[in-house]
């Protein structure tokens, strides 16, 4: 799954680690996101769309596999 | 969540997770403490009580009985808090810790089928407490392996 995460975040000059405090989760959980090396679960991609104002499609889309 | 009473936030790296010792969010902070504080209370307990074993042969019967239930008891919330912490830990941290927890289970299963096989060709026997070893081993390679691969 590809996401927008790195860019939303770098807009809004947030950390990952404050990115993660808004999220409820971990720095490394982010990092993990935003290199694509694991998918959030769906509480957690909620939760990263309300902390943006966006929708979940918005940030995440599907990706080629 | 974390805050600014949790200053490591922000500097951890992949080590400190699969070290579980930075970075973590405050419920996994007092899920890991409390983890740590009933694997000492049980193995404290199990120690005491192997220490009264050996010190008194001769003890038998109820008592000796009621001393052995006891110190298996006092492990049992050690497991409740593990079963905790997993449940509520951190998406990456319980990634990190449940393939780090396969690949020692994993480790521990294949070292005890291997080494009895082993023990018939003339290894030395091993006692069976012995397989927390490789299962404790297994379980911190594991979680260092799964942690910088997503780090």
């Amino acid at each position: 799954m590809k996401n927008r995460l790195r860019v939303l975040r770098a807009e809004r000059e947030w950390s990952q680690g404050d990115l993660g405090e808004r999220t409820g989760v971990s720095r490394q959980t982010i990092n993990a996101l935003e290199t694509g090396k694991y998918d959030p679960s769906l509480p957690l991609a909620f939760k990263i769309a309300a902390v943006f104002g966006k929708r979940i499609e918005e940030i995440f889309e599907p990706g080629d596999e | 969540m974390s805050g600014p009473n949790n200053p490591g936030t922000h500097t951890a790296t992949w080590w400190h997770a699969a070290l579980m010792i930075r970075g973590q969010t405050d419920v996994d902070q007092r899920n890991i403490r409390s983890v740590w504080i009933w694997c000492f209370v049980g193995g404290v307990g199990s120690s005491a009580v192997m220490s009264v074993f050996k010190s008194f042969p001769q003890l038998q019967g109820p008592f000796a009985w009621v001393l052995a239930v006891i110190s298996v008891a006092l492990c049992f919330p050690a497991v409740i808090a593990c079963v905790r912490f997993i449940r509520e830990a951190d998406e990456f941290m319980r990634k990190v810790q449940l393939e780090g927890l396969a690949i020692g289970f994993a480790t521990g299963f294949i070292f005890c089928i291997g080494y009895h096989a082993l023990e018939h060709l003339g290894a030395p026997r091993l006692p069976i407490v012995f397989a927390v070893v490789p299962l404790g081993v297994g379980w911190a390679v594991g979680s260092f392996i799964v942690a910088f691969r997503h780090r």
